[in-house]
């Protein structure tokens, strides 16, 4: 298992093209725009050789018997499962940020099971080369980038009728070496701080979009790949210290669109080939592991939010007026809801077919679900009770001003006891987790609210639920009334 | 000479702070118990397990072949609620009293 610092050392010596603000960047290890995350990223490291999180940040190989790190690790049990949500929630209470090695982590479990079963299909051997590959990640504890989101285009139109055929990723050349894929793959978490990137397809597919069915794992420095560091809401500030409001952690996971320009894949690393029939059983299985998180990162997130508003209300001297106790009792049972919700979908999940454990679907995009609605409400909650300075308050540089800064000062003050630059740093610390980027990952990170209501339908049995009611209403099978 | 080795629950909300009382109970115990030594790997060897977990739902996973263990588990010592305050001394209490059956 790497330490924080060797995997921070591990990137410099990565050839990967990372562009923001129109420049290539050429040292992005250190550079401030990239650097929290980095620092999310290597808390996952670090961690897991802290005595006081070990039990939950690493685990037992199942192909060595090994120590490793959870993020590597293919479920086996249920405990597993549950073990990676309570992980997610301890790593989230440190960093206050994502901290993006679950989406790989989730790509691997995905694919381990989804070879196994195209090999009990079509007699391919997918499922000795992924688990070489989950090997090797092992060994290496190599972060490795979840890259399923296509840009899509035209989302009416299947992959093979957009206007450009790029819009998908896509297969555009086989030989006895290996294959060639174009296309890109968007909103890429922790992607330009990953080491690998594993492509999968983004959507179910038919036979006409057999060159789209593609699974495979490159480096992120591959010939070919190009990143494009996104912007997020106030990022100009990470080249401040107090008003970015995380400062070592930054918020959301530092998301880039990943460009992939005829990028050469050895076939041992090619999981999918065209098998389009497994393409949507593969979006499923990686959705709902990916679902099944977000009560766990974001219920982590959440008690910082939550801890960051009572704070707030105590500066402010309004900490025991009742509404506000009320509000305060609100967002962490919206908080603990979503934790709920991820502890049950691991605590009913199952086993597949090749042995390892899978969630229960239904409850895991019911988690996401509530998700989408309650970190919503739990930042508007958190907006009521901090007041308006939370969109109005000076910067920096203004507080620490020769003139105008004792105007700052004496003007942000709350309760007397309470220095008035820490209530403008938690201020920060609280505008920097509920607004903007910070909102829309619980939005549409791991798929738009409509994919849950889609999976919530499929899962949900209808006809028995109908069946029941009908029984009890003293109807006949007709419908007629017995 | 008492080996305890020291697991903790991995802490993903915890109620007390697991190395805050770790380190009360190895402040306590220096001064009145010398033989007792804490470690963290090579739990096999040790006669103790001390458990400390966040919360009481303890669900620290156990290294295979220590049969004694101490558990802190929220403010419970051995399941026995004693209060954030009294988690320490208690669990140097059951350790002096192991020492003393011990020799
Ligand atoms: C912060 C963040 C991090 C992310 N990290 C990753 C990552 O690491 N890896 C990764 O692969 N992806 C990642 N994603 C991508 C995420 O999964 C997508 O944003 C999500 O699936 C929605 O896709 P989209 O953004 O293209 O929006 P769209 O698909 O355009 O959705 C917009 C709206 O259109 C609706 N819609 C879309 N298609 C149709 C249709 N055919 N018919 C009717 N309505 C439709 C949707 O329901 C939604 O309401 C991340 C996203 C965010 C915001």
């Amino acid at each position: 298992m790497m330490t924080g610092e060797q995997y921070v050392e591990s990137l410099r010596k990565l050839k990967t093209v990372v562009y923001a603000f129109g420049e290539r960047l050429d040292n992005f290890v250190d550079h401030p725009l990239i650097r929290p995350h980095i620092n999310a990223a290597a808390a996952t490291y670090d961690m897991a050789h802290d005595p006081e999180f070990e039990d939950l940040v690493a685990a037992t190989s199942h192909l060595t018997g090994e120590k490793i790190n959870r993020f590597t690790h293919i479920h086996h049990s249920t405990d597993d499962l549950i073990k990676k949500v309570k992980m997610l929630r301890a790593i989230s209470q440190r960093t206050g940020s994502c901290y993006q090695r679950c989406v790989g982590f989730d790509g691997i479990n995905a694919l381990y099971s989804v070879t196994y079963e195209i090999d009990q299909k079509y007699g391919t051997t997918y499922h000795a080369r992924m688990k070489d590959y989950v090997l090797y990640l092992q060994k290496t504890d190599k972060m490795v980038a979840g890259s399923m989101t296509d840009p899509k285009g035209d989302r009416s139109l299947p992959p093979g009728k957009q206007a450009d055929p790029d819009m998908y990723v896509h297969i555009i050349e086989k030989n006895d070496r290996g294959i060639v894929i174009r296309g890109a793959k968007a909103h890429q978490t922790g992607v330009v701080n990953s080491h690998e990137m594993l492509i999968m397809p983004t959507i179910a597919l038919d036979e006409a979009d057999k060159d789209y069915a593609v699974a495979c794992a490159i480096p992120v420095d591959a010939p070919g790949v190009l990143h494009i560091f996104g912007r997020q809401t106030n990022d100009t500030r990470k080249f401040d210290e107090m008003d970015q409001g995380n400062a070592c952690y930054g918020a959301v996971g530092g998301e880039a669109l990943s460009v992939l320009e005829d990028v050469f894949v050895p076939w041992e690393r090619v999981f999918m080939c065209g098998e389009y029939d497994f393409a949507g059983m593969l979006v499923e299985r990686f959705a709902s592991y990916h679902r099944q998180n977000y009560g766990g990162c974001k219920g982590g997130v959440s008690d910082i939010v939550i801890g960051a508003t009572t704070a707030m209300a105590e500066m402010n001297g309004v900490a025991k007026a009742s509404h506000i106790r009320d509000k305060v009792a609100e967002m962490i049972h919206l908080a603990e809801t979503i934790y709920c919700g991820s502890l049950a979908c691991s605590s009913q999940g199952r086993a597949l077919p090749c042995g390892s454990y899978f969630v229960d679907p239904l409850l895991a995009n019911v988690t996401k679900l509530n998700v989408t609605r309650n970190i919503y409400e739990i930042s508007r909650l958190s907006h009521d009770i901090a007041g308006g300075l939370l969109a109005t308050m000076p910067s920096e540089q203004d507080l620490k001003h020769p003139e105008i800064g004792k105007y700052v000062e004496k003007y942000s003050k709350g309760i007397t006891s309470v220095p008035v630059i820490d209530r403008l740093r938690m201020v920060r610390l609280l505008e920097n987790m509920t607004g903007g980027t910070a909102l829309v990952e619980s939005m549409h990170g791991a798929g738009s609210p409509q994919a849950q209501r889609v999976m919530i339908l499929r899962q949900g049995n209808l006809p028995h639920k109908v069946k029941m009611a009908k029984r009890l209403a003293n109807l006949d099978k007709s419908g007629n009334e017995r | 000479m008492l080996k305890v080795a020291v697991k903790f629950c991995g802490n993903c909300n915890p109620q007390i702070s697991v190395s805050e009382i770790l380190r009360e109970i190895q402040e306590k115990a220096a001064g009145i118990l010398p033989g007792v030594e804490f470690v963290y790997q090579g739990a096999e060897e040790a006669d103790l397990l001390l458990v400390i977990s966040g919360c009481p739902v303890d669900c620290a996973e156990r290294p295979q072949g220590i049969s004694r263990e101490i558990v802190v588990a929220g403010e419970s010592v051995n399941y026995v609620t004693c209060g954030l305050s009294g988690l320490s001394s208690q669990v140097v209490n059951l350790l002096k009293n192991l020492l003393n059956w011990e020799e």
